[in-house]
């Protein structure tokens, strides 16, 4: 089946899904920043007592509270529930993955929880497990990315 | 069965056997240049560390293009600032963003196809591509959000 029906029918668990890196509200900026450095990751999910995700934290937050605080290091020794991302949005591992960038679109949200059925996280997924989803239709050019090579620009007659 | 001539479907011949759906064919034929066109933002290689934070901060993007005169020298994006500066930016204070940028970054063409930009950051791993025109000068940026507005357009 062709790559538009696929977005369609197939269920996110079929991208390259990334690690929940779960904190709790108390966490501090900084422990949660080396969490992300070490997971490689722009996303940490922060949960309540009971293990539900109850918002997240992203690079987006960090730049916005970095700015804000140029002379001290006072937020990033706090606590990271005082700075948890306006909006976000947690789906289900079934649920397609054209829905999946819809929510992402409608949020303008470069991540999105995946959570079990008591909401408690159990993945992240987002805008680079798709380029890799849709990257994988296009072998050619993964290979030319792979060998650090470019492609041979395709001469148009007249252009 | 009826005549082929009555019944042949006009547009058949726009289809290349090689690509089983439309989506798939867009993306290979399509160039960078007509998915990229996102307002970009350049800053100079001696700009503080701090005043990029706070561009990225404030313009609310993830990524900003190191540039001197339309030159790309690097890019600077809130994953550099994540792993080079976010637990020591007081003490950066002043610094040249050349110092935290990523250097030398991979880029594509404006000519290049759509699915090369995919590939670059499906590969390498930058979800922000700068594009270069045919004098190598910055003529905008390819992001994921620009790709995922190219697919969803598909399904609306």
């Amino acid at each position: 089946m062709g790559l538009q029906q696929n977005l369609q029918n197939e269920p996110i668990k079929r991208l390259a899904l990334r690690d929940a890196l779960v904190v709790t509200p108390e966490t501090t900026v900084r422990d949660a920043i080396g969490l992300m450095r070490e997971k490689n990751l722009g996303c940490v999910i922060v949960v309540d007592p009971s293990g539900k995700a109850r918002g997240t934290f992203t690079e987006r937050e960090l730049a916005k509270l970095l700015a804000r605080d140029v002379e001290s290091s006072a937020s990033i020794d706090g606590p990271v529930g005082e700075h948890l991302s306006p909006e976000w949005a947690a789906t289900s591992i079934e649920s397609s993955i054209v829905d999946m960038v819809k929510l992402m679109r409608q949020h303008k949200l470069r991540f999105i929880v995946v959570v079990d059925s008591d909401g408690k996280p159990t993945a992240l997924t987002g805008q680079k497990g798709l380029m890799e989803y849709v990257a994988d239709y296009f072998p050619r050019e993964v290979m030319v990315q792979r060998v650090g090579l470019k492609a041979p620009t395709e001469q148009r007659e007249g252009a | 069965m009826s005549t082929p001539e009555e019944f042949e479907d006009p547009l058949s011949n726009y289809e290349p056997p090689e690509y089983d759906d439309p989506l798939h064919q867009a993306l290979a034929e399509e160039t960078v240049a007509e998915i990229s066109g996102r307002p970009f933002l350049t800053i100079t290689p001696d700009t503080p560390i701090e005043r990029a934070v706070r561009t990225l901060a404030d313009a609310e993007i993830a990524c900003l293009l190191v540039a001197e005169d339309y030159e790309l020298k690097g890019v600077f994006s809130l994953r550099d600032m994540l792993d080079k500066v976010a637990d020591r930016l007081p003490e950066l204070k002043g610094r040249p963003v050349s110092e935290f940028m990523s250097a030398e970054p991979v880029y594509v063409q404006e000519s290049d196809s759509a699915s090369a930009a995919i590939s670059v950051m499906a590969v390498i791993g930058h979800r922000h591509v700068p594009v270069l025109d045919v004098n190598d000068k910055i003529a905008g940026i390819v992001s994921p959000q620009r790709v995922t507005r190219f697919l969803l357009d598909r399904f609306e």
